[in-house]
C-alpha cells in the first residue's frame, strides 16, 4: 500500500497466509480519517432491534398479557370509560388534558410490555431453552456459592433465577453440596453447548408447529425461514 | 522471532473493535473471486469467508485485485452488487475488468474491485476504472472538508505470462490493435512500450500524476507482480508514494506477500520493469 507522504497508518500489517482464501496475504491498515478526509465523521447508528415482533404469536401473546395487565393496574380502561362518559363537544381543556395524560401512561405501558416480552440472543451458541437453562443454573450455583462464602453475592439475583428456575432455597446444603450442584449444572452446560444445533433445531421445530397451529404458513416454511435467519444470525453475531 | 510472526502475521494484530476515528481498508489478492451469488446459500467459500472477515474486522474499504471475472457476462443475481447486499448497510462497489473485447465467458483473467460500506461511502464523490478499459485499477475518489480529495486506487499489474487468455496476453492483443492509434486517441500507445508492464506503468504513472497536479492526495494499492524493493525505489518514490505499511514497521523486514511457486518465480525473473529505466 502505498500512499503521499502526508497519509500514515495508525495500524497496519499483513494477515497471516489462510486468514482470507488465496495464496496471497491480505494487507490492511487502519488510517486515520484525519488524514484522508480532513474531519472526524460521527460513527455510524443502526437502528435499534425491536423486541415485539409479530411473526411469532407467543411474543405477541405475551405482550397483550404484559400491556392488558399493567394497564389494569392503573386502572387506565377504568378511567378511559369514564373519561369517555365525561366527553362533550367542544372538549374542555382539563379533559384534553386529561386524554394526553392517558396517552401517556399507555404509552408508558406499551413500551414497559415491549421491552419485557422478548429477550435479544446473541448468535455465539444457538439458541434452545435447554441451553438457556443451563446457563442459569449455572449462574444460580455461582452466586448461591458467593453467597455462602460471603463473597460479593446479589440476594436479588438469586431470588429471580430460583424463580426462574423453580428451584426453591434449600439452607440445608453445605457448602461442598453447592460445589457439587455447580460442577454438575458445569457439566450440564458444557452438554448442552456441544449440542446446540440439535437442540436449536429442536426448540424451532416447536416453534414452527406452535406458529403453523396459529396460522395458514406451513411449519415447513417457517421452519426454513427460520433456518435462515439463525444462520444469518449467527454469522452477523449480532441481533 | 516475535508474537507476531509465529502467528504468521506482520505488523500490527487486527483488531476485533475498531477505532471510529480511524478508516480500515483491506487489500487482498483472491486469485479469484469464484462463484458469487446473492442468495446466501449458493455463496462460495472464498466469498463467505472474505465477508465474515470484512463484517467482523468493521472493514471500511475492500480492494480485491485478479477478481478474474467478466462482469458483462455475470447474470445480475450473481454480481457482486448483489453478493454484497447483505453484508453492511451501505455500499459502493466500483469493478474493473478488460473490456476492450467482446464478452465471451465469465472468467476472465485480471481485474479489481473496489467496495466502500457504510458511512465512508458517503464521502465517496467519483469513482472509475482505468481509460483504456482494460481492468488494469479502480479508483474512488473522498472529498473531505475544505476541498481535500484522496484518490484510493486499486491495481493489478499483469505478470509476464505466455498462457492463452491470461492478462498479459489480453494486454497484448490490445495493445497490437491498437498500435497505429492517433496520438488524440485514448487508445493511443508509444512507440518505445512494447510491453504490457511498461503500459501499466506508463498510464499509472500518468494517471497519478494527473490526480496529484489537481491537487489530490493518492492511496495505491495492488499486486503489482514486482520485487517489493524495486517497486518501493524505483517507481513509487518517483510518484512521490511511500509504502505506509513499511513506514510504520521497517522497509527491509517485510515478509513476501505471496506464495512463490517455480513458475512464479520464473515469471518474475523474466518480469519487465514497470517503467524504462
Amino acid at each position: 500500500m502505498f500512499a503521499s507522504a502526508q497519509i500514515s497508518s495508525a495500524l497496519s500489517g499483513f494477515l497471516a497466509f489462510g486468514k482470507l482464501d488465496g495464496d496471497h496475504r491480505g494487507l490492511w491498515a487502519d488510517i486515520p480519517k484525519m488524514l484522508l478526509l480532513g474531519c472526524k465523521i460521527p460513527p455510524h447508528t443502526s437502528p435499534g432491534a425491536r423486541r415485539l415482533k409479530l411473526h411469532d404469536p407467543r411474543i405477541v401473546d405475551k405482550y397483550l398479557t404484559l400491556l392488558h395487565d399493567s394497564m389494569s393496574e392503573k386502572y387506565i380502561y377504568f378511567r378511559m370509560n369514564l373519561l369517555h362518559s365525561q366527553t362533550v363537544y367542544p372538549l374542555p381543556e382539563e379533559l384534553a388534558g386529561r386524554y394526553k395524560l392517558l396517552d401517556e401512561e399507555i404509552c408508558d405501558c406499551m413500551d414497559a410490555a415491549e421491552k419485557d416480552c422478548q429477550k435479544f440472543r446473541m448468535g455465539a451458541v444457538k439458541f434452545s431453552p435447554s441451553y438457556k437453562t443451563a446457563v442459569q443454573t449455572v449462574e444460580l450455583w455461582k452466586h448461591r456459592l458467593a453467597y455462602r462464602n460471603g463473597d460479593d453475592y446479589n440476594v436479588r439475583k438469586i431470588l429471580v433465577l430460583q424463580n426462574k428456575l423453580d428451584m426453591p432455597y434449600d439452607a440445608s446444603l453445605s457448602i461442598d453440596d453447592i460445589k457439587r450442584k455447580l460442577h454438575e449444572a458445569r457439566v450440564e452446560h458444557r452438554h448442552c453447548k456441544s449440542i446446540d444445533e440439535s437442540l436449536s433445531i429442536e426448540f424451532r421445530s416447536q416453534l414452527a408447529d406452535v406458529m403453523e397451529a396459529a396460522g395458514t404458513v406451513k411449519a415447513a416454511v417457517h421452519l426454513q425461514n427460520m433456518n435462515r435467519i439463525e444462520a444469518i444470525r449467527t454469522l452477523f453475531c449480532n441481533i | 522471532m516475535d508474537r507476531n510472526h509465529r502467528k504468521g502475521i506482520y505488523g500490527d494484530a487486527i483488531t476485533q473493535k475498531k477505532d471510529d476515528n480511524n478508516i480500515r481498508i483491506l487489500l487482498q489478492n483472491p486469485g479469484g473471486i469464484g462463484f458469487v451469488s446473492g442468495q446466501w446459500n449458493r455463496e462460495s467459500y472464498k466469498i463467505e469467508k472474505l465477508k465474515k472477515f470484512a463484517i467482523d474486522k468493521h472493514i471500511d474499504l475492500v480492494g480485491l485485485t485478479e477478481v478474474n471475472k467478466d462482469w458483462r457476462c455475470v447474470p445480475t443475481e450473481n454480481t457482486v452488487w448483489a453478493a454484497t447486499a447483505p453484508w453492511r448497510e451501505i455500499r459502493k462497489i466500483q469493478t474493473s475488468n478488460n473490456t476492450t473485447g467482446n464478452p465471451t465467458r465469465e472468467h476472465q483473467i485480471g481485474g479489481t474491485v473496489s467496495m466502500a460500506f457504510d458511512e465512508f461511502s458517503h464521502s465517496i464523490s467519483n469513482r472509475g476504472q482505468d481509460r483504456r478499459g482494460l481492468g488494469r485499477w479502480s479508483w474512488m475518489e473522498l472529498s473531505g472538508i475544505g476541498g481535500l480529495k484522496t484518490t484510493i486506487i486499486t491495481a493489478y499489474c499483469p505478470v509476464n505470462s505466455s498462457g492463452l487468455g491470461g492478462c498479459y496476453s489480453q494486454h497484448l492483443t490490445y495493445m497490437s490493435q491498437h498500435r497505429d492509434e492517433l496520438e488524440s486517441s485514448i487508445h493511443f500507445i508509444q512507440e518505445n512500450i512494447a510491453c504490457p508492464r511498461q503500459l501499466f506503468g506508463h498510464d499509472l504513472q500518468q494517471f497519478v500524476e494527473d490526480r496529484v497536479d489537481n491537487g489530490h492526495q493518492n492511496l495505491l494499492m495492488g499486486d503489482f507482480n514486482s520485487e517489493y524493493s524495486v517497486l518501493r525505489d524505483c517507481w513509487m518514490l518517483d510518484l512521490g508514494l511511500l509504502d505506509i505499511i513499511g513506514k510504520q514497521h521497517g522497509y527491509d523486514s517485510a515478509p513476501r506477500t505471496h506464495i512463490l511457486s517455480i513458475v512464479c518465480l520464473h515469471q518474475h525473473r523474466l518480469a519487465v520493469p514497470l517503467v524504462d529505466s
